[in-house]
């Protein structure tokens, strides 16, 4: 199994908003992004279920979910992940951009004494959503090799292309 | 009794263009600055007194359909910053953006 060096947007999220079927919503204020290992094999053409977090291969609280155990401090990323804020980024584009564009400021490990050992990428869901409870929008992989953070600090900087994006 | 708030002033350094800065905030925050000597990514300083390398880590990876972050300089796509010091390390992962298409 790997996480591969890909990134993908799930295919139920997109299947799930058309249809008004799903709960999640990218203008959520509740978004986590967890971290995960080598030890599975992500799929964007998954259900709804198994696209979300603590469900299909997003096991939560155990192996392959990553959490800092917080042994050099307060714990810095929780196996639930680290939330999106939103104090400079735009959240979303507006309909008159041919590029709908999901963003949010840079994510950082809410402690300086962090030790994560392997991310290899993280899982961006609603934690809000009901009807499909944590369903995930999609998952980024960090190139394809372990990212290891020892008592220090764990920062993900989104792209300026935005966390998902979808041409139009 | 009147309380004194004194807002700590911290001291950064880049260990590779030399840049020195001073901060005046409270809580755990890093100063960056565009380094040239790191292809004019925005890079972490480190503090004054703290002996630590920064470097940066090139993707691998077959980049393919991946839109990734690429370093201003020359285009590469970069995958991390990592400060490294004596007693651990700290890591900017720059992630790629997940993409789709209605064509």
């Amino acid at each position: 199994m790997a996480f591969g060096a890909s990134s993908k947007i799930f295919s139920a999220f997109i299947h799930d908003s058309v249809n008004k079927t799903g709960t999640a919503t990218l203008s959520s204020a509740t978004a986590k992004a967890a971290l995960y290992n080598d030890n599975i094999t992500p799929n964007q053409l998954v259900t709804a279920a198994s696209s979300s977090y603590a469900a299909g291969v997003w096991t939560g609280s155990g192996t392959p979910n990553i959490v800092d155990t917080g042994t050099g401090g307060p714990a810095g990323w929780p196996y639930v992940g680290r939330p999106l804020a939103w104090g400079s980024a735009t959240k979303l584009t507006t309909y008159a951009d041919a590029t709908l564009k999901y963003d949010a400021d840079d994510t950082v490990s809410a402690s300086g004494t962090t030790t994560l050992t392997n991310a290899f990428g993280c899982l961006v869901y609603d934690d809000a959503s009901t009807t499909t409870v944590d369903q995930a929008f999609c998952y980024i992989s960090f190139g394809g090799g372990a990212q290891t953070v020892t008592l220090g600090t764990f920062t993900i900087v989104w792209n300026g292309s935005g966390i998902l994006s979808i041409a139009l | 009794m009147t309380a004194t708030l004194v807002t700590p002033v911290t001291d950064w350094y880049c260990p590779n263009c030399g840049l020195t800065d001073q901060t005046r905030e409270t809580g755990v925050h890093i100063r960056y600055h565009t380094c040239p000597r790191l292809r004019f990514l925005s890079a972490p300083m480190v503090r004054t007194g703290i002996a630590a390398k920064v470097e940066l880590h090139e993707r691998e990876s077959y980049v393919g359909n991946e839109l990734v972050q690429c370093d201003p300089e020359r285009g590469r796509p970069i995958v991390s910053i990592e400060t490294t010091r004596d007693e651990g390390n700290d890591l900017i992962v720059y992630a790629p953006t997940a993409t789709g298409s209605v064509d």
